[in-house]
């Protein structure tokens, strides 16, 4: 025996398995074909695979999170077609996204010029797209102003002010990290809304353009879903607060950077 | 099983339950009646603690807070678990989450409890814990039906078998009835407990033919054998056991 | 599960290599991409595209049952947009008016032909992109994605993750229906609930041992696949040999021309 050698295994978190990416995507796409909330502004329905994209990278941390995202998203694309009308685009848009923003927010410490970014880039989009770029030139009427900022920016302003302060960067670090579940809540409360309020832009503008908005739509748009973005966050975090804690306690090995 | 629960809805005839049919009812009107034991408890099991865990079902019965409490404390104590009351129920072992999975049931107390392949996965203690506690249930004025391939597990506990076979009844009776007709049994792939061709063969030393359980052909061989044998018996009873676990 | 699953047929479009009918998903992109108008061009090379995707069906022998189940779900998209569009839509001539209601700045009394007109087209538009996309699912195995994938120089470990997650599906539907009906027996009554409810509590007994039966399940997949072998350094051996040949360079040159069709359709009349 003397040959022999042995080796301890590091009990530190590593980053999440292919076969956990693997089975969590697969989950992703499943949900694909269960509606959660009607979506009138497109006619169709939400799937519950939004607030599961959403969650993933909570449980698998950023980079495994937005892998099982895309592997839903495209699973879901061939599952439920007619959840995703618009093909690849709506892989990204439905599927993606959703998790490319809670990863930013939920790890903005890790990488906080991408999170930057990608609010600047989100808000833009919010207030330009697309009755001024590309406006005119393609069809689209001026909307009326200011109310149409106004509405505008309830979808992106409180993300970036949580994106830019000491609320992203330290109180919902302490609030996560927290024992007591109503502070857990709140964290993760925060994190998807801030999260999902910067998605919606992308989300639901394009459908906008395709389906030729007139201002008057995209204002009535803006205003019936002014409600809904919370609502969904709050299904979403009634959701992952008890997937987290089950799993902090499973025995299960730990993802770096998941929130458990 | 399925259909008994309202899991399924039969594509014809009824399923009556004291003259009321059950096709009528939802799942969760059938739940309070009928209770089912999954064979995998890892299906139902979500709460943080083991005790979490008991309440849900009483809360979705919308039973009072006190009474919810009651229930849940004294179905755990029934199958063993009140030690583990706060526990994560996720890691307990296989067996105590089975035990765990038919304290929720059974505090839903109802009126027949149905045990889905009661010996699967089990250690040999683990085996007979479920049948024993069914059991304790059946004398207490409870129905149970219990879903077995385990034919061990039949000898001992039933009263009544009903053997199926591509969704066909092929035969029932009391189990020594059944064990009797080994040509149709192998059609089942099933086997009769080896202890069903001995208590035949010993028909004409006056041994009764019901007594196909190991505990009930000691019973009967105990007066031919004397009362000095009853030690050894006993003895030979809990060997036997003991080998079948090892 | 879903009814756009694969279906082994020998078609022409079941033989075709599967980067043809991804390349004809990407145009399909280009199409719906495209800015539109409310002209009868429009309409016609929108109308074309659908058609086209409709004829691909008729070759993969993909049945009218999924059409059905599609234009079901896309029949509420449809009537959403012409009903919209021709209440919001300005010019055209007036089908019927209920007088001048104002509307954050357009007035929603008056339906006209060309809001009509232009939902249509819009609708058409979207029919274009949801008709393509089930043409590759029904007729692509996955050991032809993996093995396409491959082919694009797309990690295996990436490839290998899209192909088991779909293999997977079947398995995770089969778990989601088991717990769900598990919790239906404790007396948890989804069917009983309102949509918020459904919202707010139903999701929590389905989807927390659901989480932790997948990671459980994942670990002894990982521990499957690194005892065969997945960790090995090197190239893997693709289980499909897809082959480039003169049928798939006439795939790509019939998939441009309906593309040219499409461009010379929207330019061709105003």
């Amino acid at each position: 025996m003397a040959g022999l050698e042995t080796r301890k295994v590091s009990q530190e978190a590593r980053t999440a398995p292919v076969a956990w990416i693997t089975l969590f995507g697969a989950l992703i796409g499943v949900t694909a074909l269960i509606p959660i909330f009607p979506y009138v502004g497109g006619g169709g329905y939400v799937p519950l695979l939004v607030p599961f994209a959403a969650i993933a990278p909570l449980l698998l941390g950023p980079s495994g999170g937005i892998a099982a995202a895309v592997v839903g998203g495209v699973i879901g694309m061939f599952l439920a077609p007619a959840g995703f009308p618009m093909g690849l685009l709506d892989v990204l848009l439905t599927g993606v996204l959703p998790a490319v923003y809670t990863a930013s927010i939920a790890h903005l410490n890790k990488n906080r010029l991408l999170s930057y970014l990608l609010g600047v880039v989100s808000a833009a989009f919010a207030v330009l797209f697309p009755f001024y770029i590309p406006g005119a030139s393609a069809g689209f009427q001026a909307p009326p102003e200011p109310l149409y900022q106004a509405l505008s920016a309830i979808y992106w302003l409180p993300s970036l002010v949580v994106i830019f302060s000491p609320i992203g960067t330290r109180l919902i670090p302490s609030l996560v990290a927290s024992e007591a579940r109503p502070r857990k809540y709140a964290g993760i409360f925060i994190i998807l809304l801030s999260a999902l309020w910067l998605w919606f832009n992308p989300w639901a503008k394009p459908y906008w353009y395709i389906q030729h908005y007139v201002p008057a739509a995209g204002v009535a748009t803006l205003i019936g879903y002014s409600w809904w973005v919370p609502a969904l966050s709050a299904v979403v975090t009634a959701i992952s607060v008890p997937v987290l804690e089950a799993l902090s306690r499973s025995g299960l090995p730990k993802v770096r950077d998941g929130l458990w | 099983m399925k259909l008994i629960t309202g899991l399924l809805r039969p594509s014809a005839g009824e399923i009556r339950h004291r003259g009321e049919d059950l096709t009528r009812l939802r799942v969760a009107q059938i739940a309070q009646r009928i209770g089912l034991v999954l064979q995998n408890p890892d299906y139902q099991l979500f709460n943080v603690t083991a005790l979490e865990e008991v309440r849900f079902g009483l809360r979705n019965l919308g039973l009072p807070a006190d009474e919810v409490e009651r229930r849940a404390r004294r179905s755990l104590a029934a199958v063993g678990l009140e030690a583990a009351a706060d526990h994560f129920p996720f890691r307990l072992s296989f067996g105590d989450r089975r035990r765990l999975a038919v304290a929720a049931v059974l505090a839903m107390e109802p009126e027949i409890l149905i045990l889905d392949e009661p010996t699967t996965a089990q250690d040999y203690r683990g085996r007979y814990l479920l049948a024993d506690l069914a059991e304790a249930l059946r004398a207490q004025g409870r129905t149970v039906i219990m879903i077995s391939h385990d034919m061990e597990l039949v000898a001992h506990y039933a009263t009544r078998v009903v053997v199926l076979w591509e969704g066909r009844v092929l035969t029932q009776g009391r189990p020594h009835e059944v064990f009797a007709q080994e040509e149709l049994l192998e059609r089942t792939k099933l086997r009769p407990p080896q202890i069903a061709p001995v208590v035949r063969a010993l028909a004409e030393a006056g041994v009764p033919a019901e007594a196909v359980s190991l505990e009930r052909l000691l019973a009967a061989l105990e007066p031919a054998a004397g009362r000095g044998a009853r030690g050894a018996a006993r003895e030979a009873a809990g060997f036997v056991r003991e080998a079948e676990g090892a | 599960m879903g009814v756009f699953q694969y279906s082994a047929r020998s078609t022409p479009l079941h033989r075709m290599h599967p980067i043809v009918k991804l390349a004809y998903l990407f145009l399909t992109l280009a199409v719906v991409i495209f800015p539109y108008r409310a002209t009868v061009s429009d309409l016609a090379a929108a109308g074309f595209w659908a058609l086209a995707s409709l004829a691909l069906w008729a070759v993969a022998r993909v049945g009218l049952r999924p059409l059905g189940v599609l234009m079901r779900v896309l029949a509420w998209t449809f009537a959403f947009i012409i009903v919209s569009q021709a209440l919001l839509y300005e010019g055209g001539h007036v089908i019927f008016s209920l007088g001048r209601l104002a509307f954050f700045g357009s007035d929603i009394g008056t339906v006209t032909d060309q809001g009509l007109f232009w939902g249509v087209v819009l609708s058409l538009r979207i029919l274009a992109a949801a008709l393509a996309l089930p043409l590759f699912v029904v007729t692509t195995s996955p050991a032809e994605i993996m093995g396409a994938l491959g082919q694009l120089r797309v990690p295996a470990k990436v490839s290998f993750m899209f192909v088991s997650a779909l293999s997977f599906t079947g398995l995770v539907f089969k778990l989601w229906q088991e717990i769900l009906d598990a919790q239906r027996l404790r007396g948890f009554d989804m069917d009983a609930m309102n949509a918020w409810q459904r919202a707010r509590r139903a999701y929590v007994p389905v989807v927390t041992p659901l989480i932790l039966l997948l990671f459980r399940k994942g670990n002894d997949f990982q521990i499957a696949m690194d005892a065969r072998g997945y960790a090995y350094p090197g190239r893997k051996t693709p289980l499909v040999a897809l082959r480039f040949g003169a049928q798939e360079v006439a795939g790509l040159a019939a998939a441009l021309a309906l593309f040219c069709a499409f461009l010379a359709l929207k330019m061709a009349w105003v």
